[in-house]
């Protein structure tokens, strides 16, 4: 079981989802430079809670996130390079908003980075998808 | 600061620009972005040019924010014609120290040299990889992701970075449909 806060700030949060069945946490809003540092920590407190409780996979929710910037991606390389390099692989599934192309441009190069970790799905809709910046 | 196109004269016919010169704080590039992408939609009226132009905004911005070693940069963005093919394009300017100057002029060079951006952005992703605080991602993202092309000159210890891309050919501006841009500067502006 998750044990991670929910990190909510200006214009963006970082909540675990307890109620799935799955590993599962949420990352919204503008992935800017003040997202950097709380989600590299996050994602590395997260890690580590995956190693304790042998976890197989993780969903990773960004249906509502509405951009990210490299810095951002950099602390989503870093981990996908630890699960990849480490002796116990996990997967990791990113949810992506199918409203929201970039996601699937921004996402492709860690696809690449570890096929055999990262998987790419569309989440499934909701009433409230967050629109792009460009779709206001 | 914004200026509207009036301020502007050359041999391609502007359609619209926008220039901004602002203190470099790190709280202005997610407001300059949007506003970037806000500039795309209302002159293109088409997502996928306003998304990789508000990524490639806020890269840039960043990029100047972060290494600026004065208090103004300036961002422009201008959507032309020129024989009847019409380009989008950011231009931003800032002074820099010379290391940064040296860093920026070899990794632009690669940029611009590269015939396969998204290799080269996956190779850089792969170096950075096992290093802790370090990105350097964010101008190989705006080639690789956005599909811009890079330009750049030095000019003393100021840096110009352009990106572009072709666009199709925008809606006509001053239609009921498209109001046109108001060209009048606020109060108190230069």
């Amino acid at each position: 079981m998750l044990t991670l806060s929910a990190i909510r700030a200006n214009g963006f949060a970082l909540v675990p989802l307890p109620e799935n069945p799955i590993p599962a946490v949420k990352f919204s809003g503008n992935g800017d430079a003040e997202a950097v540092a709380p989600l590299d920590r996050f994602l590395k407190l997260l890690h580590k809670n995956l190693i304790d409780d042998e976890s197989t996979e993780v969903h990773v929710d960004l249906g509502d996130l509405y951009f990210m910037n490299s810095s951002c991606l950099k602390a989503f390389v870093s981990w996908i390079y630890k699960v990849n390099t480490t002796g116990r692989q996990y997967q990791i599934h990113l949810q992506m908003n199918p409203r929201q192309p970039w996601q699937k441009r921004s996402l492709e190069p860690l696809k690449r980075l570890a096929p055999a970790v990262v998987v790419l799905e569309d989440r499934t809709a909701t009433k409230t998808d967050t629109v792009t910046p460009a779709e206001r | 600061m914004i200026e509207g196109p009036e301020s502007q004269a050359g041999e391609h016919n502007v359609s619209l620009f926008i220039r901004l010169s602002f203190f470099p704080s790190a709280y202005l590039v997610s407001a300059v972005s949007r506003l970037v992408s806000d500039f795309c939609q209302i002159g293109l009226r088409d997502g996928d040019i306003s998304a990789r132009f508000h990524m490639a905004a806020h890269e840039l911005a960043e990029n100047i924010t972060k290494y600026s070693t004065t208090s103004r940069v300036s961002l422009e963005v201008e959507l032309a014609e020129k024989d009847g093919l019409h380009t989008l394009s950011v231009r931003t300017r800032n002074r820099t120290s010379p290391d940064r100057l040296a860093e920026m002029e070899k990794r632009l060079g690669e940029l611009k040299a590269t015939k396969d951006p998204a290799a080269l952005y996956d190779r850089i992703i792969e170096e950075s990889a096992p290093l802790e605080g370090v990105s350097g991602l964010g101008l190989a993202r705006i080639r690789a992701e956005g599909g811009l092309d890079f330009d750049y000159t030095i000019n003393g210890d100021e840096l110009t970075l352009i990106v572009t891309a072709p666009v199709p050919k925008p809606p006509m501006l001053g239609s009921a449909e498209h109001p046109a841009v108001s060209t009048s500067q606020p109060p108190g502006s230069r």
